[in-house]
């Protein structure tokens, strides 16, 4: 098995994080998966036809949550390395990206970021320090971002053709669950923060407290649709202090 | 100054959103402390980040999905307040939290604007059109990032020109008790994060740690 020199690995690593820099409705990520590979195909194909051929089929349709896109640019990265049929690389491409996207919006989107924010807005709400807040939710949240694209790039690299037997290995449902319940604890911690309106000079009574506490109870049981009438109800308020204005 | 910080940080936030990085300085908790930061407010900018934060962590941009961008229109927010300076009333943060979310629709508008302009440009480097394909890619690439930039910049600038004027001459023409502004924007903030509890607790368990952790933040509150 051949080695990519680690410049090169780290060229790669480095530009995962601009993958969607040139996302478009057309080929989604394609453009940006050519760019982060680009080291990679230059190492291979030296300057020749071969890397302009190359280039315009790793361009074409690709889409995949970005921080997990380093799996397939690594187990892509290896196979060219290895000198695999092109066809066969195109097709690993289209089996790996479905997964890798439903894989990172559970895991990340609707699990590790939103544990993190929550876990900012806590300590903010809690210690009334915006340093506080932003800097436990940046570090905490980048430590896993980061060491997630780094981890993804070794796994594809390292698996090659192979990387999906790698990734059925890895207990994905246990962390996930692990990530989610500590979400809850903080969303729970979060609400009575929120509710107590101290965002400015003064804070809600404790007989206000009810009305806060009644939205939090529709909002339980609406579920993510309640924003619309959420924001339809905040418009409404605006509204209404300017007419009380003009009929006053 | 500040003005042109804010707009640089309009600029960085759009570009973190999705082109480059995904950091998440473009969360509006974290954009908004930025914000405040430049205009000497962190607290108020935090806490006017937090109340946006609340009302968009639902969001998931899952695949191809159209979204508000709430970084920008975050920055755009805070730096309005600070600009404008009003102070940091009940009414004032209802204003902003509005403003904030309206310019959260526009900007996610001017995203899906950027990602056509990407869909020519990717199409502009289309096989037989230029020799050197690696070479154009990566210029493409990059300017894709760069427009972005300048997308986020343009919309930060147009906030603030229309919103630091505007929020003192909307003050003046609102009437309502300070009470109604605080309990709109506190009660939308818990229903929206409330909505959010289907997303972690699905389970019997995992809603009894939903509760134990209301417990724990109702005795933050009592403590402070």
């Amino acid at each position: 098995m051949k080695r990519l020199p680690a410049s090169v690995r780290w060229s790669v690593f480095l530009r995962s994080f601009a993958i969607q820099g040139s996302w478009n409705y057309r080929t989604l990520q394609g453009s940006g998966f050519a760019y982060a590979l680009m080291p990679v195909l230059r190492h291979v194909y030296g300057d020749t036809e071969r890397l302009q051929d190359a280039v315009i089929r790793h361009s074409t349709l690709f889409n995949a949550h970005p921080y997990l896109a380093g799996i397939a640019l690594g187990a892509v990265a290896r196979m060219e390395v290895d000198g695999e049929d092109a066809a066969l690389i195109e097709r690993f491409k289209t089996a790996l990206r479905g997964s890798l996207g439903t894989l990172g919006d559970r895991i990340i989107w609707a699990g590790w970021r939103p544990a993190c924010v929550l876990l900012g807005m806590v300590v903010l709400l809690a210690t009334s320090s915006a340093l506080a807040g932003v800097a436990s939710f940046l570090l905490v949240y980048n430590t896993g971002h980061v060491g997630l694209r780094w981890w993804a790039l070794q796994l594809g690299f390292d698996g090659g053709r192979h990387v999906g037997e790698r990734m059925r290995t890895i207990p994905v449902s246990r962390w996930h669950r692990f990530v989610v319940t500590t979400a809850a604890f903080l969303l729970g911690a979060a609400l009575p923060l929120i509710a107590v309106g101290e965002f400015t000079e003064s804070r809600l009574s404790l007989p206000w407290m009810a009305v806060p506490a009644m939205a939090a109870v529709v909002g339980w049981f609406v579920g993510t649709a309640i924003r619309m009438p959420a924001l339809i109800m905040l418009a409404v308020v605006t509204i209404a202090g300017f007419l009380v204005h003009l009929i006053s | 100054m500040t003005w042109l910080a804010l707009i640089l940080l309009g600029g960085m936030v759009a570009l973190d959103a999705t082109s480059l990085g995904q950091l998440m300085l473009s969360r509006p908790f974290v954009a908004a402390s930025l914000a405040g930061a430049v205009i000497g407010q962190p607290l108020e900018g935090a806490l006017i980040g937090a109340l946006l934060e609340a009302l968009s962590l639902g969001i998931l941009p899952v695949g191809a999905s159209r979204y508000p961008d709430t970084g920008t229109a975050a920055v755009a927010a805070v730096g309005t307040l600070g600009l404008a300076e009003v102070v940091a009333s009940a009414p004032a943060l209802l204003l902003i939290v509005v403003y904030g979310l309206l310019w959260q629709r526009i900007s996610g508008f001017s995203v899906i604007g950027g990602r056509y302009v990407n869909e020519w440009l990717v199409r502009a480097g289309e096989p037989g059109e230029r020799p050197r394909m690696d070479r154009l890619i990566e210029h493409r690439h990059l300017e894709s990032m760069l427009l972005d930039l300048g997308r986020g910049m343009l919309i930060t600038i147009v906030a603030l020109a229309i919103g630091v004027p505007l929020l003192p001459l909307a003050l003046s023409y609102w009437a309502l008790p300070n009470i109604a502004a605080t309990l709109a924007v506190s009660a939308a903030a818990v229903a929206v994060l409330a909505g959010t509890a289907p997303l972690f607790a699905e389970s019997p368990r995992a809603r009894l740690v939903l509760l134990a952790g209301l417990v724990f933040g109702s005795l933050l509150l009592v403590a402070r």
